[in-house]
C-alpha cells in the first residue's frame, strides 16, 4: 500500500511517499521546503503560505521520482489538517485535494500532532509509550488510553519552541531558532538564576522568557545557557512526574525541539531514575515532514474508508485529544 | 531502610521513628540538572513543604505529621499514612471521594494555600479520612489565577488517568469545591479555569 | 454606507475533468469567511467561474482572490506536473 503524505501546517512544506506492507513502513522519499522568516521576525502565515504555493508542484514532482512511483500508483493520499497556520494548511489541503478527485485516489485528513507520535513510533519502535512531543506549536506528555491520546501535562502558556524562538529573535535570528541558541549555550557553563515553574505535570515559560531577556547584560552565552538549564530541567521534571504518575515503561520524544543534544540528555538521564526505556525520534524525521502524515494516513485506511471530498476541511485548532484511534 | 518509592519529587524510605512506622523523604540531588539549579529547588521545596504541611493542619487539613526537616540535606521525616491512594481506588468509591476532595481543596484555597500537585496519587484514604501529601509545589497565594492552576491540574488528571469517569467525578469535585469556597468565588476561579485551558492547547505558532 | 463590490473571475478552455477538479479543490476551504464577503463557485463544460463579492472590507476582499487564484495556479500545476 502506498500512501502520499502532504504537510503544510506551519514552516515546512514537504511531501513524502511511505509503503506498508502488513505492519511494516518504509519511507520511500521525504521531499522539504522550509519557509525562513526575515532575522529578527516570526512567521507570517501569509508568507509562508506564498511559500508553499511556489514550491508546493516541485516538492511533489520530487517526492513522487525519489521514490520511483507515478501519481497513478499511489494507493491513498493523505495530508496535514490541522492544527496549524489557516493560509499554510490550505495549500497542503488543495494539493491534496486536487490529486485526490483528478485521479481518483482516497483521501485522509490527519492530525499533525498524532503524526508526529505515529511516525515516532515507527521509527523507533517503542510500543506503549509516554509521550513528550515539544514542538513550535506543542509542548505535551501524552500517553494513549482507551482510544485516544490522552493528556498528562503540558505548558500552561506559551510552548517550549515558542520560548525558544522568541527569545532567539530577540537577539536577531530568524526562527526557527534552537539551533543557534544551543550552539551559544554550549559555549557557557555560568548559570545565571531564573524562575523555574513547574505546577504538576505542567509548566510555564512565559516568566522564564521575559527574564531571560532581562539577564541579557550577562552575556548571550551565560543567557543562552541560562535559558536551556532551566527550560528543559522543568521540561524534564514534568516528564518525570507524569512517568511516576502513569508508570509507563517506556519513553519517547518526538517534534522538532527533540534534536536539541542537551534536551534529550537530560530526559535520557530522566528515564534512568525511573527505570524505563528511552525512545527520540531519529533526527531527520522529528521535525514537520510529510512521513508523519503519510505513515498516519496508511494506519487510518487500515480502519476506514477515505473521507468525503467536500468534508476535507482544515481544522487550525484542531486538538490531538480528541481524535479517536481505532487501528 | 526501604526504599517504598522512586518518586519524581523524591526517594521515599520506610523507617521508624520512635516505634512508630515512618517515612523519610529525600529529595536526592537529580544529575540531569544545573547543581546550582537543582540545589536552589530542593532546598525550596523542602522547606515549604515541611512548613505548609503542618500550617494547614490548624484549618481541619488531615496531613502526615512531620518529626524532623533537614534542609541541609534536604530530607524530611514524616508520619507513615497507612492507606489506600485515591489513585487506586474502585470507581464508584473514586467518584464519590471527589466532592470530599473538592472541599479539602477549596477549604486549602480558602485559607490561601495552593497545593500545585492536584494528582490522585496525592490523595490517602486512611480509616475514613483523606490525607493530603505533597505540598513540594505548594505556595501561599490569594489569587484565584494561581487557584484555578491547581483545579486545572486535578481537571486534566482525571481526563487522563481517569477518563471514564471523568464527568462525574469532576462534577462532584466541583459540588464540594463550591460549598467551601462560596458561588463568587466559585465563579471567578472556573473562569479562570476555561481561560488557561483556552491558552495551552490551541497555542499555535506565532 | 458601505459599498457592495463584486469581482468575477473566469477560468475558460480547461478541460471538464480539471474543471470539476478546480472545484472540488477549493470549495472545502468557503467557510469560515469574514461576514460581508462570500464566494460562490460555478462549473460548467470547460470553464471555471469564481464570484465573489463583498460588502466594505476592500481589503479582504483582495486578500481573498489573491489567495484563491494562488490555490487555483497550485490545483493546475499540480496535476499537469504529474
Amino acid at each position: 500500500m502506498l500512501c502520499l503524505g502532504v504537510e503544510s501546517t506551519a514552516h515546512t512544506f514537504s511531501c513524502a511517499v511511505l509503503e506498508k506492507k502488513g505492519k511494516k513502513g518504509k519511507i520511500l522519499s521525504d521531499v522539504r521546503k522550509i519557509y525562513r522568516p526575515p532575522e529578527g521576525e516570526g512567521i507570517h502565515p501569509r508568507e509562508a503560505s506564498r511559500h508553499h504555493v511556489e514550491n508546493s508542484a516541485k516538492v511533489l514532482s520530487e517526492s513522487l521520482q525519489k521514490a520511483k512511483v507515478s501519481v497513478r500508483d499511489l494507493d491513498i493520499v493523505a495530508y496535514a489538517a490541522g492544527p496549524g497556520l489557516g493560509p499554510c494548511l490550505r495549500v497542503g489541503a488543495v494539493v491534496s485535494r486536487s490529486l485526490s478527485s483528478y485521479y481518483q485516489i482516497p483521501i485522509y485528513p490527519i492530525n499533525h500532532a498524532i503524526g508526529h507520535i505515529e511516525l515516532g513510533k515507527l521509527l523507533t519502535g517503542a510500543k506503549n509509550p509516554l509521550v513528550l512531543l515539544v514542538s513550535g506549536g506543542h509542548t505535551m506528555l501524552l500517553a494513549f488510553m482507551m482510544g485516544k491520546w490522552r493528556v498528562f501535562g503540558e505548558t500552561l502558556d506559551i510552548t517550549l519552541g515558542q520560548l525558544l524562538d522568541q527569545f532567539g529573535r530577540s537577539i536577531g535570528f530568524a526562527s526557527p531558532c534552537g539551533k543557534q541558541i544551543e550552539d551559544l549555550a554550549n559555549k557557557s557553563s555560568i548559570y545565571v538564576s531564573l524562575p523555574y515553574v513547574v505546577k504538576g505535570n505542567d509548566v510555564s515559560f512565559s516568566g522564564l522568557l521575559s527574564a531571560t531577556k532581562s539577564i541579557l547584560s550577562e552575556g548571550v552565552e551565560n543567557a543562552c545557557f541560562s535559558l536551556q538549564e532551566t527550560a528543559f530541567a522543568m521540561i524534564s521534571e514534568a516528564s518525570e512526574r507524569a512517568l511516576a504518575f502513569t508508570n509507563k515503561k517506556e519513553f519517547l520524544i518526538v517534534g522538532g525541539v527533540t534534536a536539541n543534544k542537551r534536551l534529550s540528555e537530560m530526559l535520557q538521564s530522566v528515564c534512568r531514575r525511573q527505570n524505563c526505556k528511552f525512545f527520540v525520534s531519529p533526527q531527520n524525521y522529528s521535525g514537520d515532514c510529510g512521513s508523519q502524515i503519510a505513515w498516519t494516513g496508511l494506519l487510518e485506511s487500515s480502519v476506514k474508508d477515505g473521507a468525503n471530498l467536500d468534508e476535507t476541511f482544515v481544522r487550525q485548532a484542531w486538538r490531538l485529544d480528541t481524535v479517536e484511534i481505532d487501528y | 531502610m526501604k526504599l517504598i518509592k522512586k518518586g519524581a519529587e523524591g526517594d521515599l524510605f520506610l523507617t521508624e521513628w520512635n516505634n512508630q512506622k515512618a517515612v523519610l523523604k529525600a529529595r536526592k540531588e537529580k544529575n540531569y540538572r544545573n547543581s546550582q539549579l537543582d540545589h536552589r529547588i530542593r532546598k525550596q521545596r523542602t522547606r515549604r513543604e515541611s512548613e505548609i504541611i503542618s500550617d494547614v493542619k490548624s484549618f481541619g487539613i488531615c496531613t502526615p505529621l512531620v518529626y524532623f526537616v533537614d534542609t541541609k540535606n534536604c530530607t524530611i521525616l514524616m508520619q507513615y499514612i497507612a492507606g489506600t491512594l485515591v489513585y487506586d481506588l474502585p470507581t464508584p468509591k473514586l467518584i464519590l471521594i471527589c466532592k470530599k476532595i473538592g472541599q479539602i481543596v477549596g477549604t486549602l484555597h480558602k485559607n490561601d494555600v495552593m497545593h500545585g500537585d492536584l494528582t490522585t496519587s496525592n490523595f490517602i484514604v486512611s480509616h475514613g479520612q483523606i490525607f493530603v501529601i505533597d505540598f513540594g509545589l505548594s505556595i501561599t497565594t490569594k489569587k484565584p489565577g494561581d487557584h484555578a492552576v491547581d483545579l486545572r491540574l486535578f481537571k486534566e488528571i482525571l481526563n487522563s488517568a481517569h477518563a471514564p469517569l471523568m464527568k462525574e467525578a469532576w462534577e462532584n469535585f466541583l459540588v464540594g469545591y463550591k460549598t467551601a469556597v462560596g458561588t463568587l468565588r466559585f465563579n471567578k476561579v472556573i473562569n479562570l479555569v476555561s481561560v488557561i485551558e483556552g491558552r495551552g492547547r490551541y497555542a499555535t505558532v506565532v | 454606507m458601505s459599498l457592495t463590490c463584486k469581482v468575477q473571475v473566469t477560468l475558460d478552455n480547461i478541460s471538464k475533468k480539471k474543471a470539476e477538479t478546480l472545484r472540488k479543490a477549493l470549495e472545502p476551504d468557503n467557510v469560515n469567511f469574514p461576514e460581508n464577503l462570500t464566494l460562490e463557485l460555478e462549473n460548467f463544460d470547460n470553464k471555471v467561474v469564481f464570484n465573489f463579492q463583498s460588502q466594505g472590507d476592500m481589503k479582504k476582499l483582495i486578500a481573498t482572490v489573491d489567495e484563491v487564484l494562488e490555490h487555483v495556479q497550485v490545483a493546475l500545476k499540480v496535476i499537469d506536473g504529474c
